[in-house]
């Protein structure tokens, strides 16, 4: 859906955009102890739960029953059920770990959410996360880029990132009849294509851009994944000696499953039915009101439980987010009753579903927009 | 997490943070792991987490914290001090304290100050069993490697804290020459540590104290001045017979910058200014304190731009509604230390000018016309 933002009243959205920005100052004004109290429990959690993984994943050795290579711990204590048992719950535990750390603390501390403490642990100029796209680079792209052009056409460039169409106003080639399978291959490598975002790639591939323009990100890029992979995937299975192949296999579930939730949840923030794009004319000299405007209408919320809140980062309040990028994220909850108070009195749609149904939409879409565009009028330009 | 070179860092914590190590837990190293294990495991060499082991109460209004540091700490030259980091009401703050020692263990002293929102916190709030953070040891106000023949001390009120640890630390090693300490405070009940220096007083022949109280109970009175200098001289401990009458003693001085500027005047006129030392905890600003409009200021990654005046670039990135990452706000402990893209900035502590593409301390840099920095 394309719109601009200067359809609304003027005025009107001035005084939408003050009552937001109100909303906004207040959390700033009220930052302290709580939130500090948070970020920190949740590291902990993390830290906590990233030693039990590993351990869990290394212990699920003690009770193999089988040979690998010829080797065999050959303990009594040997059983499969006690084996699968510990070697899943490590991965889904190291999963878990990597989705905290991405996403409720890397991605909200990268943002500048705790800046504030003044602490480097908390701080988005040292922290970096266990994921391969280096933090200072993702700061960049995703905090200055997607967050100040959100949703315009030729600015954001995660609508699509680069290699799908997700929106109808992005012109269609036969290329994009692959859409679905480029969208489950981005999913499994979620990883990777966040690391590659910002190298810009596709520019390359256009010609927009030389091998000498995106070598110093693409170089940082690759120095980041095989310092990450390198760990998941070469050092820890290499502590096991003979047992290799199991550890990084329990290592690589770990991985995807933080994968496909992250596409998941990302995906559900900008794509699903109901979320604006905007041009680039529409968005020029735009007034604070139409800036929030604009943020509202180019997210959609996932409605669920405090659990699922905190496994997407809050990025399930991803219009609270938009709106508020540097407040705690923690806090977008409490502020999204607000928020949807004063879009109610001005009239304006607040996008919200569960999970399963935003998710559908998003499929949809990525299978609807792999076709050409049926049925409507041919730009007369084209 | 940076690798440490320190050379007596236990074998454990060489492990612990070696390459392959912190490899197994990148991208953040081990030590984040180790802390969430114990808070006191951490690696980090320049935030060393110490327990509080016990609280005194010196004064009503000033407390020392006795510290058990962790295995990073290696110790300090008396007279030094250190940032100590504290978190008060989620956020992070940091303060010069001068270390000391006291039962055998680091102890620092805190005097409140009426504005003084960390030295409140720490006189009030702080319990037995907390832990707090400490920056290695810094500052080159120390006792001399070779004694001096003689020593004068000035200290007022919590200026004490770097000049008590000298001259314990000179005592101890069984010094022969004369320390007088010249000690300024409002009254006894004030004074911080003044038990601990009368009984080295009775006990040490080498040591005369002379304090000072402004509400007129001791023999001396009044600010310092050349009489007070004069009677520190007639304390036959001060005058050994190499120095006596042609010379005066090493100076040692802590306190506010009057008493500073006093005691450097005296030296100066009597021809001993390479004998004079002091430490000051705050910079020495020259800033006319307006607030006229130098240039601009621009701050790249937050793609904003405010007009610049006289005040540092700290307090104006502030004012310009961005939270830069800060520490002392005096220099020091280079929290604030920050990538200036283009223009020039003056150092507000040596009057250093800097140009172009240079890392700079925000909170000790004026700007001088147009200025872009990286945050």
């Amino acid at each position: 859906m394309n719109s601009n933002t200067t359809t609304m009243n003027p005025e009107l959205l001035d005084a939408f955009g003050s009552e937001i920005e109100a909303v906004k100052q207040r959390a700033l004004a009220d930052r302290g102890e709580r939130d500090a109290r948070y970020i920190k429990k949740l590291m902990r959690i993390h830290d906590l739960l990233t030693i039990g993984a590993r351990l869990s994943i290394f212990a699920s050795l003690l009770f193999l029953p089988a040979e690998l290579f010829g080797f065999s711990i050959a303990l009594n204590i040997a059983s499969w059920p006690l084996f699968w048992l510990l070697l899943s719950a490590g991965s889904i535990g190291l999963g878990i770990a990597k989705i905290l750390d991405n996403m409720e603390i890397g991605h909200n501390i990268i943002h500048g959410q705790y800046d504030w403490m003044g602490d480097p642990r908390f701080h988005s100029r040292h922290y970096d996360w266990d994921t391969n796209c280096p933090g200072s680079q993702w700061a960049n792209s995703h905090n200055y880029e997607h967050h100040t052009y959100t949703n315009i056409l030729g600015k954001d460039r995660d609508i699509g990132y680069g290699i799908l169409r997700m929106d109808p106003a992005q012109k269609w080639h036969p290329a994009y009849l692959a859409n679905p399978i480029f969208a489950t291959l981005l999913m499994l490598l979620f990883d990777m294509g966040v690391a590659l975002h910002d190298v810009e790639m596709d520019s390359l591939r256009a010609g927009r851009k030389t091998f000498k323009d995106v070598w110093p990100k693409l170089k940082q890029s690759l120095r980041k994944t095989a310092q990450i992979w390198g760990k998941d995937f070469i050092l820890y299975p290499a502590l096991a000696g003979p047992f290799f192949p199991i550890i990084l296999a329990a290592n690589a579930s770990a991985s995807v499953i933080r994968n496909i939730w992250s596409f998941s949840i990302i995906f559900c923030g900008h794509f699903p039915d109901g979320v604006h794009t905007f041009t680039e004319a529409s968005c020029e000299n735009e007034s604070r009101g139409q800036w929030y405007y604009r943020q509202l209408l180019g997210s959609a919320n996932l409605s669920g439980g405090k659990l699922f809140h905190v496994m997407s980062g809050n990025l399930s309040h991803q219009i609270e987010h938009h709106l508020f990028p540097d407040v705690p994220a923690h806090r977008y909850a409490e502020m999204s009753v607000e928020v949807r108070q004063i879009c109610e009195k001005y009239g304006l749609p607040y996008n919200t579903g569960p999970l399963y149904s935003q998710y559908a939409t998003v499929w949809m879409k990525i299978f609807k927009l792999a076709l050409p565009p049926r049925n409507t009028p041919r730009p007369l330009a084209a | 997490m940076k690798l440490s070179t320190n050379p007596s860092r236990s074998t454990w914590r060489k492990i612990a943070d070696s390459r392959l190590i912190n490899a197994l837990a990148a991208p953040n190293g081990m030590g984040r792991y180790l802390e969430a294990l114990n808070p006191m495991w951490s690696l980090d060499p320049n935030r060393i987490p110490a327990y509080i082991t016990a609280i005194h109460r010196e004064t009503s209004d000033s407390v020392t914290l006795e510290l058990s540091p962790n295995g990073d700490w290696q110790g300090f030259r008396p007279g030094q001090f250190c940032q100590l980091y504290i978190e008060i009401n989620g956020r992070l703050h940091s303060r010069s304290y001068s270390l000391n020692c006291r039962a055998g263990r680091l102890a620092i002293t805190v005097k409140a100050q009426a504005d003084g929102l960390v030295s409140k916190h720490i006189n009030s709030k702080l319990n037995v069993g907390d832990i707090i953070r400490l920056s290695p040891p810094m500052g080159d106000f120390v006792l001399p490697v070779q004694l001096p023949d003689a020593m004068l001390m000035v200290a007022a009120g919590s200026g004490i804290t770097p000049i008590m640890a000298m001259v314990e630390a000179a005592l101890k090693k069984g010094y022969q020459g004369g320390i007088t300490l010249l000690y300024y405070n409002h009254s006894e009940a004030d004074t911080i540590f003044i038990k601990r220096l009368q009984e080295l007083a009775s006990a040490n022949p080498h040591f005369s104290l002379l304090p000072v109280f402004s509400d007129g109970s001791s023999e001396l009175s009044g600010h310092f001045n050349q009489h007070h200098l004069l009677k520190t001289l007639s304390f036959q401990n001060t005058l050994s017979a190499h120095t006596a009458a042609v010379s005066l003693p090493e100076c040692f001085v802590c306190g506010p910058e009057s008493l500073i500027q006093a005691v450097s005047e005296e030296y100066k006129q009597f021809g001993h200014a390479e004998k004079f030392h002091a430490e000051r905890f705050k910079p020495v600003i020259n800033v006319s304190g307006n607030t006229e409009v130098v240039g601009k200021l621009a701050f790249k990654s937050s793609q904003s731009e405010v007009s610049s005046d006289n005040r540092n670039l700290l307090e104006q990135a502030e004012a310009a509604g961005l939270q830069p990452q800060a520490g002392c706000r005096m220099g020091i402990c280079h929290s604030c230390s920050c990538l200036k893209t283009e223009g020039s900035v003056r150092n507000m502590n040596s009057g250093e000018i800097s140009h172009g593409e240079e890392y700079i301390r925000l909170c000790i840099s004026q700007p001088l016309g147009n200025v872009s920095l990286a945050i």
